[in-house]
């Protein structure tokens, strides 16, 4: 079983307006996990960007880390237009409104390569009613 | 026999620990607020170590950390203006901070570095019990730096016992389930104070979050070994040029 991770890149990984933290991070500690962190050389906390709140956090959870760091799982990225393109196609094609945190799970697809035995599971984490208002924003 | 053991050999009541942010509130001011602590009745400098996420601060403490962190402070200079303090300062130091910048800075690089300028002892309130007793506490005991645990009105008796033996300096009892500066009333927590004043512990005690005058300096003593006060002098040094006249009329206002 492959496992892939979508993080957020926000405007981009290197914009400076992210939260790609395996991207862009490295050990420290933070709320209390030692885990992937953004932090400046000094090792102050870096100000993260993302379109979904959920994402818009400077660090992942230690497991998450851990599946980056053993190479158990495949780490990619989505930015914010990226999410919300996807998340306009599966309210569009399967009724069904995802959270702005699972849109970026979804938004990859179009670049993975898959055999038609494949099955692919996703992991719809929330549902998107929270995000009505940033989503009628960019209809 | 560590600066912290023998202060409290010397005095066990009304032992007033004053917190001030490193590099506040203007970057070279640290070593100017220390000394005027000094010359008005400060027992023990406690000196923050600014951090972008001071979780157990409240608002007025970290925005001193913004300020401080603005004015360019990191952990190498701060040590630099710290290079020769104790020709000045003979009253225990402690710095306090949290864990990412230390570990950043590299912490067994740290501790020799803080024992080497003449620092007596570390409040690091996201090193937990587990961390410290696995990790990190041999290298602070390497470099013969007392280590502050904290404790709260949640932490069980138990657990107090076992943080009053990793302990050294004093214990830190924080006045209520809350971040710095806050404005419970001190009387309200009369029975936790008690209950860690019966259990008779090796290490003195001093009361910190919340103190902020007189009168709840006073209160916290009632229970204790005294107290710490940290973001009402933070509030009364915001913006000012004379530290010195702040300092002292601050600590007249505590104390005199």
């Amino acid at each position: 079983m492959k496992l892939v991770a979508v993080e957020a890149a926000g405007c981009g990984i290197n914009s400076g307006m992210s939260a790609a933290t395996t991207q862009l991070g490295k050990p420290g500690i933070l709320h209390g996990s030692k885990s992937l962190l953004m932090q400046t050389a000094d090792g102050q906390v870096i100000e993260p960007h993302s379109i979904s709140a959920g994402l818009d956090y400077p660090g992942i959870g230690p497991l998450h880390a851990h599946l980056f760091t053993s190479g158990r799982g495949i780490f990619m990225s989505a930015t914010d237009e990226e999410a919300l393109t996807a998340a306009f196609e599966v309210s569009k094609t399967e009724g069904i409104i995802p959270a702005l945190e699972t849109a970026h799970a979804f938004s990859v697809l179009n670049n993975m390569q898959f055999n038609s035995t494949d099955v692919v599971v996703i992991c719809l984490s929330g549902r998107g009613d929270k995000d009505l208002a940033t989503y009628m924003k960019y209809l | 026999m560590s600066r912290l053991q023998s202060l409290f050999l010397q005095k066990n009541k009304n032992v007033l620990n004053v917190y001030c942010t490193a590099g506040y509130p203007h970057l070279q001011s640290t070593l100017g607020v220390m000394k005027a602590l000094q010359q008005n009745g400060a027992d023990i400098i406690e000196l923050g170590m600014p951090y972008s996420d001071p979780l157990a601060d409240g608002p007025v403490i970290q925005q001193s950390n913004g300020i401080a962190l603005s004015n360019g402070i990191t952990i190498a200079k701060l040590f630099e203006q710290l290079k020769n303090f104790r020709d000045q300062i003979n009253v225990p130091v402690i710095l306090m901070g949290y864990m990412n910048p230390v570990l950043q800075y590299g912490f067994e690089k740290f501790c020799a570095n803080a024992a080497a300028v003449g620092v007596d002892g570390l409040i690091l309130p996201d090193l937990p019990q587990y961390e410290f007793e696995t990790a990190y506490g041999a290298i602070i005991k390497k470099y013969q730096l007392d280590f502050i645990f904290l404790v709260t009105p949640e932490t069980s008796e138990e657990r107090i016992r076992s943080i009053d033996t990793l302990s050294s300096g004093f214990i830190y009892a924080v006045s209520s389930s809350s971040t710095t500066g806050n404005n419970k009333a001190i009387e309200d927590q009369e029975s936790y104070f008690k209950k860690i004043q019966e259990m008779e512990l090796k290490n003195p005690v001093l009361v910190g979050f919340g103190i902020k005058d007189r009168a709840t300096f006073q209160a916290a003593c009632k229970y204790s070994n005294g107290a710490i006060i940290g973001s009402a002098f933070i509030k009364a040094l915001e913006g000012k040029k004379d530290v010195q006249a702040v300092t002292k009329d601050f600590l007249n206002s505590i104390l005199a």
